[in-house]
């Protein structure tokens, strides 16, 4: 099996998150409240390189979640009282389907921004729509459609400008591109282990990283002060009842060091190379459709395309089912961007790629879809004569 | 050939829904062909496991790969999946 579909999930994960995780499963559980100065908990460890990785002062400051998703619920739903919000086209359901509840069920304004045909939004836009009552500004740091990356160091000075939050869903980039929260003012960072950071499904975190209150989004066992009957405001644990996910928290202790240890930008370039062989290959094949464009300036690594004269839901599982290659088609739950990509209703198929992928694999791939390719033209073609 | 095992696989917003039918045995070019004359056949022989989809309405058709034990429908309606268990039986 070929595997493009890291913007879902990245595979393989290298060795050292397998080592971690059949380590850390073989331990005795280590009660990270309790254990003093004996050992340092894999939670502890792991809030101590998630702070190192986005340049966190405060480790307290770092929650850890069951994904991006759990992190921007409590994001979103923990505001106090929102009144508007602004957000963009490019959001993932994650984002969208929070705004939507609070719209039904308090009234919350909500104003989309849009994006042009490759998935970039224009930061003067956001500005144009802040008000009196805007709760918070919600963006997509890289688009999990596309790839495109947003210029976050101007929205978030926009946001400081007009003192509005800044909420950033960093979901596909946080590991795939460099953040530094005290360069770049970002009040509330979500991100997920299991995609660019290597780790098991199941791990993510918020970083606040300014004086925000939130509501927590759960309640309940914390290991401290059992006996007082609310949920004790220390941080993090305020944020964090239930037992930590310590499988998670040891993958991504190990993802982020295989990052460090590999470094970004070699990744990306790897990825990059990837990108490029299947980009060649691609555009040659009569009856291809490209959706987002086709290079690579402040993009991560993804391509999105079609076959005239066959369904995008039909090359997926001729791909997966005929050539045993995975990866996604449809709307990649991100449906507004699809307005914009001129790609509705089917979505589109999407490869998304990791350092891990070959040369061969890339041309394989190249090679299954130009078969799919001249396969759709000689039906059409059979059909044709056999209607004349 | 016989169905074994019907799954459920979505609900789609629309409506319809997809099902995965298991069968005691693979999927042969001449069930394809049989059923191919129930619908509208595509039919994709080049590649080594060929890709068939038989489409009896825009919202009701079926698709496999030869060789496989299973194959998807798409349904509109609870009778849909009736009648083609019906078309099965007889191209089987």
């Amino acid at each position: 099996m070929i595997y493009f579909n890291n913007n879902a999930t990245s595979y393989p994960k290298p060795d050292c998150v397998i080592s971690a995780v059949r380590n850390n499963l073989a331990e005795i559980p280590v009660n990270t409240y309790r254990s003093g100065f004996k050992a340092r908990s894999v939670v502890d460890m792991c809030r101590g390189k998630v702070a190192d990785l986005f340049n966190v002062d405060n480790l307290n400051n770092i929650i850890f979640t069951s994904g991006s998703t759990e992190a921007l619920n409590l994001a979103i739903f923990g505001l106090e009282n929102p009144k508007h919000i602004i957000t963009t086209d490019i959001e993932h359901n994650s984002v969208l389907r929070p705004l939507k509840i609070l719209e039904r069920d308090i009234g919350l304004a909500i104003t989309i921004v849009g994006c042009d045909d490759e998935g970039f939004i224009n930061p003067a836009e956001i500005e144009e729509n802040i008000i009196d009552q805007t709760s918070a500004i919600i963006v997509n740091h890289c688009s999990n459609v596309t790839g495109t990356i947003q210029d976050i160091d101007t929205i978030s000075k926009i946001a400081r400008k007009h003192q509005v939050p800044f909420i950033l869903d960093a979901a596909q980039s946080a590991g795939a591109v460099d953040i530094d929260l005290q360069k770049t003012p970002v009040d509330l960072l979500a991100f997920t282990g299991h995609k660019s950071l290597f780790a098991s499904t199941g791990i993510g975190g918020l970083v606040i990283n300014s004086d925000i209150y939130l509501k927590p989004l759960k309640v309940g066992g914390t290991g401290i002060r059992s006996d007082y009957l609310y949920q004790p405001e220390t941080m993090p644990v305020y944020y964090e009842a239930g037992t930590h996910n310590t499988v998670g928290l040891a993958a991504l202790a190990a993802g982020i060091d295989y990052i460090s240890e590999k470094g970004i930008e070699s990744i990306h370039k790897a990825k990059s190379e990837i990108f490029h062989i299947v980009m060649n290959g691609l555009k040659h094949i009569p009856g291809i459709i490209f959706y987002g464009g086709t290079g690579l300036r402040n993009k991560l690594p993804v391509i999105n395309f079609g076959l005239k004269g066959i369904s995008i839901a039909d090359i997926a599982f001729i791909l997966g089912e005929s050539f045993d290659i995975n990866l996604r088609a449809g709307l990649h739950c991100a449906p507004l961007i699809h307005n914009s990509l001129n790609s509705l209703p089917q979505g589109t198929v999407r490869l998304s790629f990791s350092h891990f992928n070959t040369p061969t694999e890339a041309l394989y791939l190249v090679e299954a879809v130009s078969k799919i390719a001249n396969s759709v033209e000689t039906e059409i073609i059979s059909d044709h004569y056999e209607n004349n | 050939m016989k169905i074994i095992k019907i799954k459920h696989i979505e609900d789609c917003f629309d409506g319809s829904y997809i099902k995965e039918l298991l069968f005691d045995d693979a999927v042969n070019r001449e069930f394809i062909l049989q059923l191919g004359q129930k619908g509208d056949l595509n039919y994709l022989e080049d590649f080594s496991r060929p890709f068939f989809k038989v489409m009896f309405r825009d919202d009701f058709y079926l698709k496999g790969v030869q060789g496989n034990y299973s194959v998807r429908v798409f349904l509109r309606d609870q009778k849909d999946i009736e009648h083609i268990q019906y078309l099965l039986k007889e191209g089987g």
